[in-house]
């Protein structure tokens, strides 16, 4: 039998640390916790979780640096906590490596959701040539799109805007991840490029433009692919 | 001439009135002047008390207090002649007179502006210990439910508790965004985070934060084809945004519709949010963007907070948000930011 996938928990308040446990031991995995930065990087090299649950908002390091130490040696997935208003905190977590985030207060429900996309992110690229997402499929040999059945015709940064969410289908994507790879490094300023590009992927893809189901919004951080049901 | 005012009932300090042609050259000359403030007599040159000092000074009397000390230097050194000295005597009585007005009435602004902050300060404490009890009492008492276990075999009622404690918990959350938010306006350090945004993806994000809350009411949205981009921080008109739909959600009845739309000029761009409710009574519109300001027969529950943020967000894009009552009935509420030029992207043909 496999055991079961090891996720750490670093978050120095106890009730949040008790009702993770609960719900993550509830759903499959099995728990580490630390209360501190440092024990939870010592943790980290000592478990070798699966997965990293990382509260921004540490006592004794700054969150965004037990993530970078972290970083320097491990690839394991991990889903940082941060609060309502703390935009910049999110990106720069993103940008240090993190691969995803969810805001305080949450329900497990969007926690556990987080983590199979992570889970998913983590296996080794199945190589598929089709891509398919509800209601969109995506021929990746002929770069071939169809939405709802119908044929699309993409322009080239359509295309590659559209293969990068693929790539990173169910992950937030900062602007700035997104403008460096489409535009280059230069561009990384140029949000309204990507504010204008995704309005016509939206059309052009989307089943109802006025509410979008596949390409989400995330207010102040970026976009994110959502994993949509089979239809 | 030199002027020495009391403030606030405290004796004047050395430095003399921006009015004044002279300064005391002396920590001896300045006790002269002390002198007179304390004693409410005349002194220096010309007097009987320390005549040896090189100004004359005379108190500014008014319902026999002191309110200053005027200083005097003659060019004569025989001093003032008699007729110059009671015209001399008027003029200080009128200088108190007018001072003394003067301070009586920045006395009554200061205690009017005291007694409004106290006033101000009561309604904050009393709305916010009652929207943060409610809620902590709903989860306290269902909670406590749930842990003494006599509802354990009743499924239903456990699931009951637990919506319960989870809806007020939410309220809660909302309760604490908005307090946030009215502390980074009062603060003054509210930076805008500008970027060139899409306005009919500003509506998507912020209706389907708002499903549970807007689900009891129809939402209308068309949004127009071709849209300018507009340059706003997209975090805070989201909040403005979300607090005027939350509005319009609890003051309109069930099953109401509420209707959005965008509207672009050459100069600015307009998002119009319109409900079904009864609208407001004309003397409330002038005040619903104050904060803590409820209506008179509001329902128990908010803070009045919501719409002074809204206000606050928006005109801090250098916008404008207004309120009216629409001709047939309900609310109308119009943000208009100020378009730029929207910078241009490559065009590209789709293969």
């Amino acid at each position: 039998m496999i055991p079961p996938p090891t996720i750490l928990i670093i978050d120095d308040e106890i009730q949040i640390r008790r009702f993770l446990r609960v719900s993550l031991e509830a759903a499959g995995y099995r728990t580490v916790e630390a209360a501190t930065g440092e024990e939870g990087i010592t943790q980290a090299a000592m478990s070798r979780p699966a997965f990293i649950i990382l509260d921004l908002g540490l006592p004794d390091l700054n969150g965004l640096e037990v993530l970078k130490r972290i970083r320097e040696w491990s690839r394991a997935p991990a889903l940082v906590l941060s609060v309502q208003d703390a935009e910049q905190e999110k990106i720069a977590a993103l940008d240090a490596g993190a691969d995803d985030y969810v805001t305080k207060p949450f329900s497990v429900g969007e926690l556990l959701a987080r983590l199979r996309v992570a889970n998913r992110h983590a296996q080794p690229a199945q190589d598929a040539p089709e891509f398919r997402n509800g209601h969109l499929r995506v021929d990746l040999v002929h770069r071939l799109v169809q939405a709802n059945e119908q044929s699309i015709k993409l322009t080239a940064t359509e295309y590659d805007l559209l293969l990068l969410f693929i790539r990173h289908a169910g992950k937030v994507l900062t602007h700035r991840q997104i403008l460096r790879e489409i535009w280059g490094p230069h561009a990384v300023e140029e949000t309204q490029y990507l504010h204008i590009y995704m309005a016509q992927l939206r059309k052009k893809l989307e089943l109802n433009p006025s509410q979008p189901q596949l390409f989400l919004t995330e207010s102040g951080v970026g976009y994110r692919m959502a994993l949509l049901e089979e239809s | 001439m030199s002027f020495y005012l009391a403030s606030n009932g405290n004796p004047p300090n050395e430095v003399p009135h921006s009015a004044s042609a002279f300064a005391p050259s002396s920590t001896k000359e300045w006790s002269v002047a002390t002198w007179v403030y304390q004693n409410r007599k005349p002194a220096g040159r010309g007097t009987s008390t320390l005549p040896f000092a090189e100004a004359a000074y005379f108190p500014l009397l008014a319902s026999n207090r002191a309110l200053g000390v005027i200083g005097l230097v003659t060019e004569s050194a025989r001093g003032l002649t008699l007729e110059q000295e009671g015209l001399l005597q008027t003029f200080l009585r009128q200088i108190a007179i007018a001072l003394e007005r003067e301070m009586l009435r920045a006395t009554a602004e200061q205690s009017h502006a005291l007694a409004e902050s106290e006033r101000l300060h009561k309604t904050l404490l009393n709305s916010i210990s009652h929207e943060l009890r409610t809620p902590l009492a709903t989860i306290t008492g269902a909670s406590s439910s749930l842990i003494e276990g006599n509802t354990a075999e009743q499924r239903e009622l456990r699931n009951v508790l637990v919506t319960d404690i989870y809806s007020a918990a939410q309220r809660l959350n909302r309760l604490v965004k908005n307090l946030l938010d009215m502390t980074r306006l009062e603060s003054g350090l509210l930076k805008l985070n500008l970027e060139w945004c899409d306005a009919a993806d500003l509506i998507h994000v912020v209706l389907s934060n708002l499903k549970e809350e807007l689900a009891q009411r129809k939402i209308r949205f068309e949004p127009l084809n071709e849209l300018p981009l507009v340059r706003m921080d997209f975090v805070l008109m989201e909040r403005a945004l979300a607090n005027i739909l939350l509005n319009a959600a609890q003051h309109t009845p069930a099953g109401s519709t509420i209707a959005l739309r965008i509207a672009a000029a050459a100069q600015e761009l307009a998002f119009v949010i319109e409900d079904e409710g009864p609208g407001f009574p004309s003397e409330a519109l002038s005040r619903i963007f104050e904060k803590f300001y409820r209506l008179p027969n509001a329902r128990a529950g908010g803070l009045g907070l919501g719409l002074s943020i809204a206000h606050g967000f928006v005109e801090a894009h250098g916008g404008t948000l207004v309120a009216e009552n629409r001709l047939e009935r309900g609310a109308r509420f119009i943000i208009k930011l100020p378009l730029a030029p929207a910078p241009q992207t490559p065009e590209e043909v789709a293969t």
